[in-house]
């Protein structure tokens, strides 16, 4: 005889699968939009995250490397499901994008770019794009820059970018390296702004 | 071979894209556009715009994209599993420790020294992002920090602003801070209103 706890995982990839399909098929507008879709479908509907949940582990979701809605759907399947339900949701939350971009990429390429129209169309769009970081940087500060160091850092950061082109996987390797010297090693105690918490 | 190496730089890709790929587009221009080549500036930037009005998580459009036009099907998708592939596992292995994890100072420390990096990222993308659309050129900054350094030299370049797209960018930033209206519904109406006033002012 089959475990019973067995055949509810296995039903339970199923779901975790077609229902982030469904949420990366129908949701536009990247992770946070998906985090709240998503934990109306698994606490309220399914029941198998409590309320309140995803919300509550934004720490983790925004800390590990990794985009927000791939993180946000190996969450939910791990905790779900284990590894087969991580796997599943993962799966379903990129198949939809696969698919669409592939079919769009194949077409891109008889786009006359050339045309004055078209060229004014993704100037347009991508003079919305500016207006878009600009929002996600607003959005980031708060969290980010919280005290005098951290500024400095910000102001390095941008300055090591621009003037010497310095490869941003060396200033993330080298943030975390501070991270861990200054905080630990030079202060102590935590500095306050260490001391951190997810808005949104 | 080809596709060993795309897989390989997308997973460096998704092993530092922190705080959900926000900084993932510096990694893009500094990685694919000034190193290696594989497309302009504004290439990656009508990619990104595509992305965004697609269903899906912009990352993974952006990786296919982006892996498509490198390598047909297979390299769309060797790019998408190369980018998510790291957080597969560590996000596995965070859920599993998350107790210990939690209070962690080691992890506080780390963030607190990364956090502001992120931030820089966007800030340099945002540069990228305005020399692409209502600057005519990249922002000149190695005459910028020329002047300071003293080496006075006239400038000789394109740059220059384009005034014509500033009643795009600021309506635009400015309804989807307050989260007036959707991200596909300001792009819809950005690119409708880039091709009057193109053909106004530049056609």
């Amino acid at each position: 005889m089959e475990d019973p706890e067995k055949i509810r995982r296995g039903k339970a990839v199923w779901i975790l699968f077609f229902e982030f399909l469904k949420i990366a098929t129908f949701v536009v507008g990247g992770g946070f939009a998906i985090l709240v879709v998503a934990e109306d479908v698994f606490a309220k509907r399914h029941k198998w995250l409590r309320e309140g949940e995803l919300s509550d582990m934004l720490a983790i979701i925004q800390t590990v490397p990794g985009l927000t809605a791939g993180n946000i759907a190996i969450y939910a399947g791990y905790r779900v499901a284990g590894f087969w339900g991580a796997l599943a949701a993962l799966t379903g939350v990129a198949l939809p994008s696969f698919v669409v971009i592939t079919i769009i990429a194949m077409g891109f390429g008889m786009i006359p770019m050339e045309h004055p129209l078209i060229q004014g169309a993704f100037l347009g769009v991508r003079t919305a794009m500016a207006g878009l970081t600009l929002v996600a940087l607003i959005r980031v500060w708060k969290g980010s820059v919280r005290d005098g160091m951290q500024f400095l850092l910000f102001l390095l950061g941008v300055f090591a970018i621009i003037a010497f082109h310095l490869n941003p996987g060396w200033l993330i390797g080298g943030s975390l390296l501070f991270g861990v010297v200054y905080c630990m090693g030079i202060c102590r105690t935590l500095p306050p702004a260490a001391e951190r918490k997810e808005e949104e | 071979m080809a596709y060993f190496w795309m897989f390989l730089t997308f997973l460096y890709f998704g092993c530092l894209c922190l705080s959900g790929g926000g900084s993932l587009l510096q990694f893009y221009i500094d990685e694919l556009v000034n190193r290696r080549h594989w497309m302009t500036l504004e290439g990656l930037g009508n990619l990104l715009a595509v992305s965004q009005v697609t269903p899906g998580p912009i990352g993974v459009n952006l990786a296919t994209f982006i892996g498509y036009q490198q390598g047909g099907v297979f390299g769309g998708l060797v790019c998408t599993v190369g980018l998510l592939f790291p957080s597969f596992f560590l996000m596995s292995l965070a859920v599993k420790s998350y107790d210990k994890w939690q209070e962690s100072r080691l992890v506080k420390s780390l963030m607190y020294g990364v956090k502001p990096i992120t931030a820089a990222l966007i800030m340099t993308a945002l540069f990228a992002c305005l020399g692409m659309s209502v600057f005519r050129t990249e922002i000149p900054f190695a005459w910028l920090f020329g002047l300071l350094a003293g080496k006075w030299k006239v400038y000789e370049g394109d740059f220059g602003l384009r005034w014509e797209m500033l009643p795009i960018l600021i309506p635009a930033t400015w309804v989807l801070y307050k989260r007036k209206m959707s991200i596909m519904a300001v792009i819809f109406l950005s690119a409708a209103a880039g091709r009057g006033l193109f053909w106004l002012f530049e056609a």
